[in-house]
């Protein structure tokens, strides 16, 4: 059972270097942009709502990260004064609940992407189809769903005793 | 029944994201309205695909840049080589600093932070009482979210659909005022927290021309921000990305302090910091259609307004009861949630300008950074300065009375917001 933690550690690394690389490149195309107006008189018409899509792409991949690296906030005030034992019950049940939230986004996702009415919309300022884009929604549900699974499996771990 | 599936799922500690998705798959469920769940997708794509919310992680990448390149320590020292003959000069210094730092990082977490990292030691080394030191600290940090640029006021701004110019120009009267505020305060506790003895024991000893070049170039950062937004040449966004590369020049270049290998360290914290308010805003628009569904927003607008009718009671009820959310739950994640709830009966019923009320809610909101029981400032200032959080606690209560006559300065006089 240690596929989980393994395939959650690799899907990170791919995540993080995405997540570089999504930064690096709307910084640059929002700097390209303005020099593009100021310099040479003619800015890139599909500088502002290319930035915006690639927006989306990050908080997708940064949430799937955020997820593995248990960095979302919650009100932990209550839970932080149970006994310990009750605290990894507690730990165990916000992992699946989650996980089941995100298995249901999943095939919401994949619905919406598959569903012929998102093969009309278009990228405005360039014309190209838009749904392509849209693919990073299920694949956001599935890699954070892996690293959700790999922290359900270690908080059932610690539940049953068998700390590694 | 959603309500009491978002509260059972809060107090279990799940992620508020999370809380905000759980309430409305619960709600999808009772109802067996599925339309809601195909739905989900598209409401969340549409939801961050905004231009003025890049504005949010070039803001975060700025103040990671400027304090792995320690442009933050230049200007703390360009600041400091010209206070030297002030009484409790490292006092000023300290807040003239986070002033400066303000009108860069739009975040109160970010710069309390650094600050604490960077003056608090400063500040004991020259004689001063390590809590007072922090106290100092934590509180000025509020100035991030009120001097522009403001990540609260960009996230604001694109809920309420109101210009992100607008809302920086706003923050800059109630900002100045605290900041007086806290200068008073700080310096009339200084004589009695300061050996004095020590004074000038952590004086830098280089000339002063060497120190203030160095942080007359970084000051060209808040510059591009602040001077590129009023002069029209960049919108909130562009600024951020201009003064990256400002920062990029000046650290990486210039000063040769930010190497190559620390960029995606940078990037990372970056991202993570970015991605608990992103998913946020995306969770929340999610939640919003349950509660437009419910109308929600309608039946807190019948109970407000049969309290009463007056347009300043109003902001005044709204206020306490924002300080008492802003205990709780963070700062950010209340004004997500709750923006698209009062809004509406604020400018609908009262007749309320969004501005002010953004500033008054906004400003409300991030006090909760210095109360407990859930304070993140005081948490992050009390850890990195060492002092305990009891104690610090109750030194920075001058300050939260401070910020609370602010908040009531801009409910009272609503030129505090619109000042040019």
């Amino acid at each position: 059972m240690k596929l989980l933690p393994a395939l959650s550690g690799g899907l990170v690394r791919l995540e993080r270097w995405a997540s570089r690389a999504l930064v690096v490149l709307f910084v640059g195309l929002i700097v390209v942009n303005v020099a593009m107006r100021y310099l040479a008189g003619s800015p890139l018409v599909f500088a502002e709502e290319l930035a915006a899509i690639l927006l989306v792409w990050l908080t997708l991949v940064a949430v799937s990260i955020s997820v593995r690296d248990k960095a979302q906030i919650g009100v932990t005030l209550m839970v932080e004064q149970l006994p310990r034992q009750v605290r990894q019950w507690i730990e165990a049940l916000v992992w699946a609940l989650i996980a089941g939230m995100l298995a249901l986004l999943l095939k919401a996702g994949i619905g919406w992407v598959t569903s012929p009415s998102v093969g009309f919309e278009q990228v405005i300022t360039t014309g190209w189809q838009k749904w392509p884009f849209f693919v990073i929604f299920p694949i956001f549900c599935a890699t954070a769903l892996v690293h959700v699974l790999a922290h359900l499996r270690d908080a059932i771990v610690k539940l049953s005793g068998r700390l590694e | 029944m959603t309500g009491g599936v978002f509260l059972a799922l809060m107090l279990i500690g799940m992620p508020i994201a999370f809380v905000l998705i759980g309430a409305t798959l619960a709600f999808v469920a009772i109802t067996g309205n599925t339309a809601i769940l195909s739905a989900i997708p598209q409401i969340a794509f549409g939801s961050v695909e905004n231009f003025d919310l890049l504005a949010i992680p070039l803001f975060v990448l700025l103040g990671e840049i400027m304090n792995e390149s320690g442009l933050t320590r230049r200007i703390i020292l360009a600041v400091r080589v010209w206070l030297t003959r002030l009484p409790h000069n490292l006092v000023i210094v300290n807040l003239i600093s986070n002033l400066a730092l303000a009108a860069i990082m739009g975040s109160a977490t970010a710069q309390m932070a650094v600050m604490s990292r960077v003056v608090v030691p400063e500040m004991e080394r020259d004689g001063y009482k390590r809590g007072y030191a922090a106290s100092i600290t934590a509180s000025a940090g509020l100035l991030g979210p009120i001097i522009p640029p403001s990540m609260v006021f960009i996230i604001y701004g694109v809920i309420a659909q109101v210009s992100i110019a607008d809302m920086f120009t706003a923050g800059i009267m109630p900002g100045l005022m605290l900041f007086v505020l806290m200068v008073a305060i700080a310096m009339w506790q200084a004589g009695r927290n300061h050996d004095p003895k020590a004074e000038g024991a952590g004086l830098p000893d280089i000339p002063r021309w060497k120190a203030t070049l160095p942080g007359l170039a970084t000051m060209l950062i808040p510059l591009t921000i602040v001077g590129g937004i009023s002069a029209g040449v960049f919108t909130p966004t562009e600024s951020a990305a201009a003064a990256i590369v400002v920062a990029l020049v000046f650290g990486g270049l210039m000063f040769r302090e930010l190497p190559f290998a620390s960029i995606p360290r940078i990037i990372d914290r970056t991202v993570s910091n970015s991605a608990i308010v992103l998913f946020l805003i995306m969770a929340a628009k999610v939640f919003g259609w349950v509660l437009t569904y419910n109308q929600v927003p309608q039946a807190v607008a019948a109970f407000i307004t049969s309290l009463s009718d007056d347009p300043t009671v109003f902001m005044l009820l709204i206020m306490l009861a924002l300080t008492g959310v802003g205990m709780f739950l963070d700062g950010i994640a209340a004004l997500i949630i709750l923006t698209p709830i009062l809004l509406p009966v604020a400018v609908g019923q009262y007749g309320i300008d969004p501005v002010q009320f953004g500033v008054m809610m906004s400003l409300t909101l991030v006090l909760g950074l210095l109360t407990p029981p859930v304070g993140t400032g005081l948490y992050i200032a009390a850890a990195l300065s060492n002092v305990p959080i009891l104690q610090l606690s109750r030194l920075v209560m001058p300050y939260v009375v401070a910020t609370v006559l602010v908040i009531l300065a801009t409910i009272f006089i609503p030129w505090m917001v619109h000042p040019f």
